[in-house]
């Protein structure tokens, strides 16, 4: 990646902001505005199924949780020098939405061909104004405009990316409406996510114990079985499925007979689960390895924990 | 929300080991490392939150040597039952410790016993209580219940901890069983008040008050119950009751923002209020001013927004002039970074307008629709939609349609702007019907508003291009002049976008 090598006044600048972004302070409304257009550039070129290189690194839900994202880059090594795919999911739900999507945007820009950020179920304009970005934004910038320019920018996210041709990752699972990975690079993501429908299903569907498809519990999206994840892997000539969105006490969970695995990469999930997180890493001979890690410390954060001070017992 | 959505993935993390086991035969795949962040990452065990929730008040500490059964009540004379009685409740006077169920085990079983058979005698009503009676109880209730609780560590937004799992203190065996002889002993007709109130005091009364703040809910709910009937059967003590709710109240809003019975509280309130009598005091207004439209502004509101509005509109169903104060209060503290909250506030303000008379709307409407338009305007779908969903209310509709020539001006460029480009399809459809009803509710108005938004438009349009024609012109005239001497000057083509 020869091109990342000479800097530029546009690189200066970035470098600029990802330090900033680094210490948990946002960009001014304008720098974020500025960042996105050329954002959307940039993923709009990207495939529905993005190719991706080992080695890489896989991670799972951020969901907003900034100072367990700079903890995972400690982990994993900073970028450029470790490449990332990340699942999606960056937002809503943490203190840190903005801080955690404007830095992954910010670094796609300074090293896009060092890093893959794909769409999660909560990139998405009606979930983030449940889930609590939209507020987020509100609160840090006094006004939606944020909001606004992110959740247009989501609508270009890649919604999978296939490792070495042999990994395949996303972040919900499979859907009834798609048999090979063609189908997914055939139809046109630059939308809200839809309620229903293959694009819907990818981020929301959920690998199960059953065979075949199932209802979703979630009102979204389906559970699908063994049966089906050996059909598409077959299929499409896949190892593996790599994907996140689900809560996994871990941090990583198999699934399928090891057809499917579940990362998720926020610690201690809500400030309060209790769960470890996990990256998984893919080196160039396309091994695998779990790393699993704990919230990063931290003062200042509001204790949510609930718990009785052992002097009063 | 959020144990909801936890409920529904399914539990697999205790699979993850037999996985982890047979996959050996599938290749290269290693163990799991775990490695810690250059910052010492590893902060000690992460708490999980299962298992029992539970809280331990601070007992005054009473070291137990051992507490022994006294007789039954039925094998005393009747002259002897209430020395017998006094003698029971100080037995009960002996507190145990909870936070070890094995502890004291046989003591605290006759505690318990002793307890009950309290509650049987004073639910028998057999004999008028004396005033030694009445001490003691009143202080086997303070020793029992007058407790310290440990700090609150939830934060103090409640809004988003709503689904958090309820605190349950480990004493309640005996706590219960205390609330209810309290209950009994002051809704007893054994009891006169005139006697009792020298020991159900204002000190008492302080300090039941103050447990309203337990987090276990039970415990709230028990106490809700007493003070209800204190409030009944202490005529004498009523506006002292009052009085230190509002305190309790006052701190909550302005100072601490926690408290965990606001709800039960305004509940007892609200009741309050539905049986003040006409006209009302000056004292109740200022209440309602200071107190009840305040409350509307903490965080945590979600937790009591439904009690806290039953007892706003008790108030305006005894005195409705009383409506556009309320609505005046609540466009003070509207919240502008909160959705729900907002979203909430829409629903108050549908309640009190849809009991509106005419006069009273007229009153407040102006205010009211701008606030209106800029809800019907917002990017949040759910603010949008409730505000909109106004317009499903007939008898709200009727208010606007006599009072059109005001409100739709007001409204007509939020309908415009939503039918131009809000991104939410359900927002569309109600802002195009919206917009047809005032259409067919006076179409002349209707077009005479269109062609003022018109012109508006284009005079905006006329006065960006002229600000770019400027910014243009000095940028041109800056970029010819050489710099000279120490002047700093920044010229980038970004200053023209900010415009507008």
């Amino acid at each position: 990646m020869g091109a990342n090598s000479i800097p530029t006044d546009a690189t200066i600048d970035l470098d600029e902001q990802i330090s900033q972004l680094m210490q948990c302070k946002p960009l001014s409304e304008q720098q974020v505005r500025a960042l996105c257009e050329k954002a959307k550039e940039i993923l709009m070129d990207e495939s529905n199924v993005q190719p991706v290189k080992s080695p890489v690194t896989i991670c799972g839900d951020i969901h907003g949780q900034f100072h367990d994202l700079a903890e995972l880059f400690r982990i994993g090594g900073m970028c450029p020098d470790t490449n990332y795919l990340f699942m999606g999911d960056y937002v809503d739900r943490g203190y840190y939405s903005v801080e955690t999507v404007t830095l992954l945007v910010a670094l796609k820009m300074r090293y896009p061909q060092r890093i893959t950020i794909l769409r999660g179920n909560h990139e998405s304009r009606q979930i983030t104004q449940v889930y609590g970005f939209y507020d987020e934004c509100l609160r840090k910038y006094g006004n939606a405009n944020v909001w606004k320019i992110f959740t247009d920018l989501f609508d270009y996210f890649p919604l999978t990316a296939l490792v070495e041709s042999e990994i395949f990752c996303l972040h919900g699972g499979l859907s009834p409406s798609i048999e090979t990975l063609d189908n997914i690079r055939n139809f046109d993501r630059v939308q809200e996510v839809p309620h229903e429908g293959p694009m819907c299903d990818l981020l929301w569907s959920d690998p199960d114990d059953r065979c075949g498809w199932g209802i979703s519990p979630r009102g979204a999206g389906y559970t699908f079985g063994q049966d089906i994840s050996e059909q598409f892997n077959h299929t499409n000539n896949l190892k593996l499925i790599a994907r996140a969105h689900q809560l996994v006490m871990d941090g990583y969970n198999w699934a399928h007979e090891q057809k499917v695995v579940t990362i998720f990469s926020a610690p201690n999930y809500c400030y309060r689960c209790g769960n470890m997180a996990s990256i998984l890493e893919v080196d160039d001979c396309r091994n695998h390895t779990f790393i699993q890690f704990e919230p990063a410390p931290r003062r200042g954060e509001p204790d949510v924990t609930r718990r009785t001070p052992d002097y009063f017992l | 929300m959020f144990k909801q959505f936890l409920s529904k993935l399914p539990r697999k993390s205790s699979k993850s080991d037999s996985g982890e086991l047979n996959r050996s035969s599938s290749g290269p795949v290693s163990s799991p490392v775990q490695r810690s962040g250059t910052s010492g990452g590893g902060s000690g065990p992460v708490r999980s939150n299962s298992g029992k929730r539970m809280s331990s008040a601070v007992f005054p500490a009473s070291v137990v040597a051992g507490i022994e059964p006294l007789v039954p009540f039925k094998d005393v004379p009747s002259s002897e039952k209430l020395n017998l009685f006094v003698s029971k409740v100080s037995l009960c006077c002996v507190t145990f410790d909870f936070s070890d169920p094995g502890k004291n085990s046989i003591e605290k079983d006759v505690k318990r016993q002793t307890l009950l058979e309290l509650l049987d005698f004073v639910a028998s009503g057999s004999v008028k209580f004396t005033e030694p009676a009445i001490l003691a109880m009143c202080r086997m209730c303070a020793v029992n219940l007058f407790r310290v609780f440990p700090p609150n560590y939830r934060s103090s937004s409640g809004g988003e901890n709503d689904d958090d799992e309820p605190m349950f203190d480990p004493a309640w065996p005996h706590l219960q069983i205390v609330y209810d002889l309290l209950l009994k002993f002051i809704t007893s007709p054994c009891l006169d008040a005139k006697v009792a109130k020298k020991y159900l005091d204002h000190a008492f009364i302080v300090r039941l008050l103050d447990l309203f703040d337990s987090e276990d809910p039970r415990e709230r709910e028990c106490l809700k119950t007493i003070l209800h009937r204190v409030y009944g059967k202490f005529m004498v003590h009523r506006p002292f009751v009052r009085k230190s709710m509002s305190n309790i109240f006052y701190r909550f809003v302005f100072e601490t923002e926690k408290h965990s019975g606001i709800a039960e509280l305004l509940e007892i309130f609200g009741s309050i209020v539905s049986g003040f009598a006409l006209p009302l005091k000056e004292e109740h207004k200022i209440f309602l001013w200071r107190v009840l439209i305040p409350l509307h502004k903490p965080k945590s509101v979600g937790n009591y927004f439904q009690q806290l509005s039953y007892c706003i509109t008790q108030f305006i169903d005894k005195e409705p002039k009383l409506g556009s104060v309320v609505i005046k209060g609540l466009l003070k503290f509207w919240p502008i970074t909160n959705s729900q909250k907002e979203v909430m506030f829409l629903g108050e303000v549908e309640e009190i307008v849809e009991a509106m008379s005419v006069m009273e709307f007229q009153k407040i409407m102006v205010p009211l629709f701008l606030r209106i338009a800029c809800c019907v305007t917002s990017s949040h779908f759910q603010v949008s939609e409730r505000a909109l969903f106004l317009w499903n209310n007939d008898q709200i509709v009727n208010l606007i349609g006599h009072n059109r020539q005001a409100i739709l001006p007001i409204m007509f460029t939020a309908l415009e702007k939503n039918a131009q480009n809000h991104w939410n399809q359900s927002v569309l459809n109600l802002t195009l019907n919206v917009r047809k009803m005032f259409c067919e509710m006076d179409e002349a108005l209707f077009m005479s508003c269109h062609a003022r938004f018109k012109e508006d438009e284009a005079k905006q349009c006329s006065a960006a291009e002229k600000r770019k024609e400027v910014w243009a012109r000095l940028e041109n005239a800056a970029s010819m002049k050489p710099i000279t001497g120490k002047t700093a000057v920044l010229v980038t083509p970004r200053a023209t976008s900010i415009a507008c």
